[in-house]
């Protein structure tokens, strides 16, 4: 018999806690459920629960954004791209189109699209027209791109990707000085996909406890509770609290696609900076359907903070876990979901939008010295 | 403790609106017909076609349920593990904004 989440809660209650235990997840998903299931609340004091980089569209970089926009307004092109990224703001000056919304309102044939499946229809209704999908997203995105491309595509659709891998941010973090927690939430799904095992270099090269999780209350307790007690008992091992779904080996065939059309490249995230080895390129095979070697590039190094996040937006800070979102001196101020400052008050997987979601409206004053 | 556990309900509120889809969270259906790599799949009595080119290695048949993300299953399930994921997913969203994402 699983144990419900009330019971998960009082095996974490019975433990003796050290003074603060910071655990950090890495996915939108688990923040979300997180915070609607009010967990920060229930749990013990001790227990501070850091939503770290989990949002794709947080860290897509903003000369990417700039790209697909410039793209869809200047190129006789169809651009499409999940619905998210749509309100993403750029860096430009407020009197100019700074998203793809504004881009499309301003008459640029943009689509958002659901699934990849939808820019194959998208290109096969409008065979004389160019297609360009711009793909930004975790591994558990970017999968399905790539099946999508060794499956085929038109010969009008081209693909302007962002994709991202999520554990060399966490790498990044940990051999960083100041990781800022002491034990790791895996992703479920990107998990599901690359195989727990990608997260086992938390374990093995840097002693702390991790757990791969599911997105239910007991699912995501369960693996605060292994976390916990690794801690305690002084024992480290990846354990997983979502097999029902994550496998061993995670699934192959999803693998294979990936390295089928895809590599693994040094890449920028969005006011974060280069993370080696952590985006995908598409291989030279690809060239006829890539966006980047088939389009123009609009890329302009001389524009005001490029790559940034906007001015006064503390984004950079909490995809990194080194801020909560109520930190950022705008939250809720001028940033809310209705007139979002920042990508992470734009995506359903952002931490800000997750919490203004969840009903925090109280700013909390930084303990970070500067402010 | 009365409170853990329960969804605040101005979040449920807002959350009736989100109509995107969750970029990572994969969301479970049961396969009604399979035609080639496409299956036609139902959750919540909602209707998606669903490709199956990522389960090559893991065969499935009608009936089987997937964990469906951006329109492709990317893992086999339990009829159990179906029905403990969508009890959360109806919580946090509305079923039909959920689905209309797939
Ligand atoms: S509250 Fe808004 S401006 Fe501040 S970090 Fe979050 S998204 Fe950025």
């Amino acid at each position: 018999m699983p144990l419900s989440a009330r019971q998960w809660l009082q095996k974490i209650r019975d433990l003796e806690l050290p003074e603060k235990v910071r655990i950090m997840n890495v996915c939108g998903g688990h923040e979300r459920s997180i915070t609607m299931a009010g967990l920060r609340g229930a749990l013990p004091l001790q227990i501070e629960l850091i939503p770290g980089p989990g949002c794709p569209v947080c860290i897509c970089p903003e000369e990417d954004v700039y790209e697909a926009m410039q793209l869809a307004l200047k190129e006789d092109v169809i651009l499409v791209a999940f619905g998210d990224m749509l309100r993403v703001p750029v860096n430009l000056p407020h009197r100019e189109i700074r998203s793809l919304q504004q881009a499309k309102a301003a008459g640029a044939d943009i689509r958002p699209i659901a699934s990849p499946t939808e820019a194959i229809r998208i290109a096969d209704a409008n065979p004389d027209r160019t297609v360009v999908f711009f793909a930004a997203g975790f591994e558990t995105t970017t999968a399905p791109v790539a099946a999508m491309l060794v499956e085929g595509v038109p010969d009008n659709l081209l693909i302007l990707l962002s994709g991202r891998l999520t554990w060399p941010a966490v790498a990044m973090l940990l051999e960083s000085e100041t990781a800022g927690f002491d034990a790791l939430i895996a992703p479920g799904h990107v998990s599901t996909v690359m195989g727990p095992e990608e997260w086992q270099f938390v374990i093995d090269k840097h002693q702390m406890p991790a757990a791969v999780a599911g997105f239910t209350p007991e699912s995501l307790l369960a693996a605060m509770y292994s976390t916990l007690r690794q801690l305690l008992d002084g024992l480290r091992f990846l354990n997983n609290c979502y097999s029902e779904v994550v496998k061993p080996g995670g699934n192959k065939t999803a693998q294979a696609q990936l390295k089928e059309t895809m590599n693994v490249v040094d890449a920028n995230w969005r006011g974060v900076g280069i993370i080696p080895a952590s985006g995908y390129a598409l291989k030279d095979s690809l060239a006829a359907h890539d966006a980047r070697k088939q389009l123009p590039s609009y890329a302009d190094a001389d524009r005001k903070r490029v790559g940034q996040m906007p001015q006064g937006c503390d984004c950079a800070r909490v995809v990194l876990g080194k801020v909560y979102p109520n930190e950022c001196r705008i939250y809720g101020n001028a940033c809310t979901p209705r007139n979002p400052i920042g990508p992470c008050m734009v995506s359903d997987e952002g931490a800000c939008r997750i919490w203004w979601a969840g009903g925090v409206r109280e700013r909390a004053v930084s303990q970070v010295a500067e402010w | 403790m009365d409170h853990v556990l329960k969804w605040v309900p101005s979040s449920r509120r807002l959350l009736k609106g989100v109509k995107r889809n969750l970029m990572c969270l994969a969301i479970p259906m049961q396969i009604t017909a399979i035609d080639g790599f496409n299956a036609r799949c139902v959750a919540k009595g909602i209707e998606r076609d669903v490709s199956l080119f990522m389960l090559q290695d893991d065969p499935v048949e009608a009936g089987d349920y997937v964990m469906v993300h951006v329109g492709y299953a990317i893992q086999k399930v339990t009829p159990q593990e179906a029905s403990s994921a969508w009890e959360i997913y109806d919580e946090m969203l509305a079923a039909d904004a959920a689905v209309a994402a797939i």
